[in-house]
């Protein structure tokens, strides 16, 4: 059976580039500027040179069965204070206001064997989840914590009501990361960390991953994000060099406002940062195989960048090359209405 | 032991063969049983969307129902069935439903005009018992009741697992009001597809994508899935080879005196050669025979799915059986070449000393 999830696996791999491929991702990016690491042998990329602009523009979120519902940023607090800013909140936040406000019927509270703020009841009834993207984006049916997915400006967010098996599946995903969060003290460690490309795929086993606060003008310092794997890989000596690549905008999305990683290295292998060419990623699990969605996207890989994605203490972080100009151009001539 | 690799490496072939014939066959008929020349997806990757619509998952995209008009009008559209599909509870059993109107019975045979209530697939009905006639009680985000009107025929395909409703309860119970998941488009002449398809594309909001194309790419991406799965088995193949040419050899050495007393006995080389060939290409059908009988039973055991959530049962033919054993025979034939070759070439005064 594992051999057969392998296959899947590699399935799921190859439909993920596929899916780029199909949907035409418009990947221009617009580089304000990159960052090769380390910088005078510091992992860290300097602060204060790019940040994120905050939600500032209303938005509006369509919750299935009920409506669509406005938010007006200003008006939302975090409610992990612990994880974001001030001026920037996540999915959950907008929905907590809308509930405070009384403009949804929504009952929630916080799971610490989840880490995360559940729904426990939305419309009278449960079993709820999300889809959210990125102005120029696609949905993508993320396995990211609602109240860890950061908003920016023109983004889309749709609540439905999940499938009892995915959601299960990603309530007990969850619950696995806290337990091995706590397992380890507190530490992150990731148990199998895969950087594919044309050339090698690496494999890096039980990688200890610490913050280096890329994004402090998002998240509080000390949170750990997905890029932070890469960048404690690279301090434990296991990558040489790394590259990272600002983009303010791309194409149709705007604002984009993320860190791409373009090139890893090693003593003896590299990755051309050619065209449009960059690394998404993955976080999964085994528990999740075959509730990926779409095609085993465990996460929002493409529009949730590594700098914004807040790491927990996952089973997997796979890193995947992507040229997605080629991407674009067979999207184009496959399907001329196709947009990302 | 002989036998064993051999049958080891014609087992994987066979079931590689019966499990790969399944699943071409599976997304083939998944495909073509949408019953569409065109299909119009909302923006998003037209594979996801495409399956979604052939499971009855829910898709996070949708296409805007007052496109419907537009469509009809296109130049070469015979009919449009606008669809909707979701996982809903049918009588509290949660089920694929697909929504639709009367234009389906132009693109499904059901042997039934009559879409007023739901029409319940095979597999559908036995697993919520349900007969014509019977009331079911379909919810998710809102809830309806509905008589079942017809139990449709087994079609092997996904079509048995759904209910059918009349499109505004399907709606109504997925909440997606003004809102489809797909629309299935039959053109007047096939030939002028695809210039019907870039004409649809034009139309905004949607995109235009030929099942025929949606197939090629999946089956394409299996495809590389199966190399993974050739190589596997060449390699299963090659030691079965090795082994069978370690086996034989072993044989020349061990029956050189026997050899030696052929030859003197006025055996021919050619004789010998023979001798060898025939015992290997015994052995080696014996291995694919019994190869024949494991990946038989080895395709059963594997998972019944096409990796896309598509049901697919292994496909048997004797054209597979033919090419095991030819691939046996194969086996046999190059393993025994050295070996035979050595035992011909043995000398009967050298080999009669040792008696």
């Amino acid at each position: 059976m594992r051999s057969w999830n392998g296959m899947t696996r590699i399935l799921e791999l190859l439909i993920s580039v596929a899916t780029l491929v199909a949907v035409g991702i418009g990947a221009t990016g617009e580089d304000a500027g990159s960052a090769l690491l380390p910088l005078a042998g510091n992992w860290t990329p300097p602060a204060g040179v790019h940040a994120g602009r905050p939600p500032s523009n209303k938005g509006t979120v369509e919750i299935r069965g009920l409506g669509t519902f406005e938010f007006d940023p200003p008006q939302i607090q975090a409610l992990r204070k612990d994880l974001f800013r001030p001026g920037h909140f996540s999915v959950f936040d907008v929905l907590a206001s809308l509930a405070k406000a009384g403009t949804i019927p929504m009952e929630y509270s916080y799971d610490e064997s989840l880490g995360t703020y559940v729904i426990e009841s939305l419309n009278g009834k449960s079993g709820w989840w999300y889809d959210a993207h990125y102005a120029g984006g696609a949905f993508e049916r993320p396995v990211v914590r609602m109240d860890e997915y950061p908003v920016k400006d023109g983004m889309a967010i749709q609540l439905y009501l999940e499938s009892p098996d995915r959601l299960a599946a990603i309530t007990q995903d969850f619950g696995k990361q806290v337990a091995r969060l706590r397992s380890n003290g507190g530490r992150v460690v990731v148990p199998k960390v895969t950087v594919r490309s044309p050339r090698a795929t690496l494999t890096f086993n039980d990688v200890g991953v610490t913050a280096h606060n890329v994004r402090s003008d998002v998240f509080q310092t000390g949170v750990i994000s997905v890029l932070d794997v890469l960048l404690s890989l690279g301090e434990q000596g296991q990558l040489s060099s790394l590259e990272l690549a600002w983009r303010d905008r791309m194409e149709n999305a705007d604002p984009v406002d993320n860190y791409f990683v373009d090139q890893v290295r090693t003593e003896d292998y590299s990755t051309e940062a050619a065209g449009d060419c960059t690394y998404v990623h993955e976080v999964g699990s085994e528990t999740l195989m075959g509730f990926l969605a779409p095609h085993g996207h465990a996460t929002s890989h493409v529009h949730l960048t590594a700098d914004v994605e807040v790491l927990t203490s996952p089973e997997y972080v796979e890193f995947l090359w992507a040229c997605l100009q080629e991407a674009r151009a067979s999207g184009e001539n496959k399907n001329p209405q196709a947009k990302d | 032991m002989t036998i064993g690799g051999i049958a080891i490496g014609v087992a994987t072939l066979f079931a590689l063969l019966a499990l790969s014939s399944g699943i071409e066959g599976a997304l083939e008929r998944e495909i073509s049983g949408l019953g569409a020349h065109i299909l119009l997806l909302p923006i998003g990757c037209p594979y996801t969307l495409t399956l979604s619509l052939m499971q009855g998952a829910d898709t996070p995209e949708f296409i805007p129902e007052d496109v419907v008009p537009h469509v009809r009008e296109t130049e070469n559209v015979r009919t449009t069935v606008p669809v909707v599909v979701g996982k809903a509870k049918v009588n509290g059993e949660l089920t694929p439903i697909y929504g639709t109107t009367d234009d389906v019975f132009r693109v499904k045979s059901w042997g039934t005009a009559d879409l007023t209530g739901a029409l319940v697939g095979s597999y559908a009905a036995t697993k919520l018992k349900l007969k014509p006639g019977d009331r079911i009680t379909v919810d998710l985000y809102s809830e309806v009741t509905v008589p079942v009107t017809k139990i449709l025929d087994e079609t092997q395909g996904r079509d048995d697992t759904f209910v059918f409703l009349p499109l505004a309860l399907a709606q109504k119970v997925l909440a997606l009001e003004a809102k489809l998941s797909g629309i299935l488009v039959e053109t007047e002449n096939v030939a002028k597809v695809t210039q019907t398809r870039y004409t649809l594309a034009k139309i905004a909001g949607i995109q235009a994508v030929p099942p025929s194309e949606v197939f090629d790419t999946l089956v394409g991406l299996f495809g590389s899935v199966k190399q993974t799965l050739i190589l596997i088995t060449g390699i299963a193949i090659v030691v079965g080879v090795l082994t069978t040419m370690n086996t034989m050899t072993m044989a020349v050495y061990e029956r050189r005196r026997e050899i030696g007393l052929l030859r003197a006995l006025g055996s021919t080389r050619r004789d010998v050669f023979a001798l060898f060939l025939s015992e290997s290409l015994l052995v080696s059908l014996a291995g694919g025979v019994v190869g024949l009988a494991l990946g038989y039973a080895a395709s059963f055991l594997l998972p019944r799915t096409s990796g896309f959530g598509i049901a697919a049962s292994p496909q048997f033919s004797l054209a597979y059986v033919g090419i095991c054993l030819l691939v046996a025979c194969a086996v046999g034939t190059l393993s025994a070449i050295y070996p035979a070759m050595m035992a011909a070439r043995t000398q009967p005064i050298r080999a009669l000393r040792e008696l």
